[in-house]
């Protein structure tokens, strides 16, 4: 956690600072809100019926295999070898994924900041093969990814892993 | 401090096994007409490389030996800077887009990727894709990437160690782009799916807009043999681009 917090993030602060006074926060007003890693099920990796694609993300294609991340739950796994009519396989759980790519029959991919290589010789079927902790430090997450209100970071609560944009209530914090 | 010495002994600990790896000899290549990997999108984190799994974080370039699939070991931890989002990897480099700066990496040694060169633009978030000794890079403004500018650039990497910027376009909302068979396919968010030509000899670092499509906002795309895999909100449109310079849509996977 501390190693995340970079330099950068230091001078941001400044900029923090100024929009955690109580200058005026709107009582209701569109903006971030942070998903704790404790916020989303601790799902086991799995393959899963196919599911619909609600916040559809990263995309890889092998052999007749396309893959779409839905962001943060897992991945899509859809035959595209008759492409005027795709057809969904599986869904494979992986919370907090974001990222992938797939070497054989092995997809790696994140499980928040894990790398994860699971086995998909079956689709439907998926199993962990090999997990290395703690590998990634992903992208400053401290920080909503847009600019506006945010609702402050509770470090109390854990790891931020996303943010939703929602309406707040007199948030305190300013991007 | 206990969290830097850490990371120095991590860094120490690397550098002996990195020693180990770059004993071995080993020819990875890209390009391989067998290759057991797949293809990702130029906003990819992750890029497979013949037996090496390169990934960016944050802030780090990490190297990982996949020449058993399913046991991936890794060889080398690079700090590359900061806000690093995308790689892209083309023979034997891999291109590395941040919010302030476009990196080159050497795979020559795939265990050892060896940064070579860089190029700064404005704050933006960046994607790239190489194509020959040609960079496209889009850079993005209007969220957490800060910076006014959106626009897609082109870059002569005949020289790797010193990209020199040939030109630019602007463009609306630019997120992912794609290289096929002399064309390129930039997805400008909702301004549509673009369609450029480039340019052959003397006008190589033109790109000449030719067609759009629309009905989406697109985010990313990957040119897959005669279809065109577009990511976008909601899903995925497969276009069949047979005819490069008039994508016709095949299907949309959506809900």
């Amino acid at each position: 956690m501390r190693i995340k917090i970079s330099l950068l993030l230091l001078l941001f602060s400044g900029g923090f600072f100024i929009g955690c006074n109580d200058n005026g926060a709107p009582t209701e007003v569109d903006g971030w809100k942070p998903i704790y890693k404790s916020d989303i099920a601790d799902i086991p990796i799995s393959s899963q019926a196919p599911k619909p694609i609600e916040q559809g993300g990263k995309i890889y294609i092998k052999g007749n295999l396309l893959y779409q991340v839905e962001r943060n739950k897992g991945i899509h796994v859809i035959d595209i070898s008759d492409p005027s009519n795709p057809q969904q396989l599986a869904f494979i759980s992986i919370g907090g994924a974001s990222e992938l790519a797939v070497k054989e029959h092995f997809l790696y991919s994140n499980n928040y900041n894990d790398l994860v290589v699971v086995d998909i010789s079956d689709i439907h079927n998926a199993r962990l093969q090999t997990r290395i902790a703690n590998t990634f430090r992903f992208a400053s997450i401290e920080v909503p990814p847009n600019l506006g209100y945010f609702e402050c970071v509770d470090e109390s609560k854990g790891d931020v892993v996303d943010w939703e944009y929602t309406t707040l209530h007199a948030p305190k914090c300013k991007f | 401090m206990r969290t830097r010495s850490i990371y120095y002994f991590g860094l120490i600990a690397l550098s002996l096994l990195l020693f180990v790896a770059c004993n071995k000899s080993d020819v990875g290549s890209i390009g391989n007409a067998q290759s057991p990997s797949g293809k990702g999108g130029s906003l990819a984190r992750f890029a497979v490389s013949g037996n090496y799994l390169y990934a960016v974080d944050a802030s780090r370039l990490i190297s990982y030996n996949i020449e058993q699939a399913g046991n991936p070991q890794q060889v080398k931890v690079s700090e590359v800077g900061f806000d690093i989002e995308t790689i892209f990897p083309y023979k034997d480099k891999l291109f590395v887009g941040s919010g302030e700066a476009m990196y080159v990496f050497s795979i020559a040694n795939p265990a050892n990727p060896v940064k070579i060169g860089m190029v700064s633009h404005i704050r933006a978030c960046d994607p790239v894709v190489a194509h020959d000794s040609i960079a496209y890079v889009t850079v993005r403004s209007g969220s957490a990437c800060g910076g006014s500018l959106n626009a897609l650039y082109v870059y002569d990497i005949n020289n790797p160690q010193n990209p020199i910027e040939r030109n630019m376009f602007n463009l609306v909302e630019p997120y992912g782009l794609g290289w096929h068979d002399g064309y390129l396919y930039v997805c400008d968010g909702q301004d549509g799916l673009k369609v450029y030509t480039a340019g052959t000899g003397i006008h190589q670092y033109e790109l000449t807009y030719t067609t759009s499509m629309a009905g989406a906002r697109f985010y990313d795309c990957i040119p897959y043999e005669n279809l065109l895999i577009a990511m976008v909100e909601g899903g995925v449109i497969l276009y069949d681009i047979s005819q490069p310079a008039a994508p016709k849509e095949l299907s949309r996977i959506m809900n």
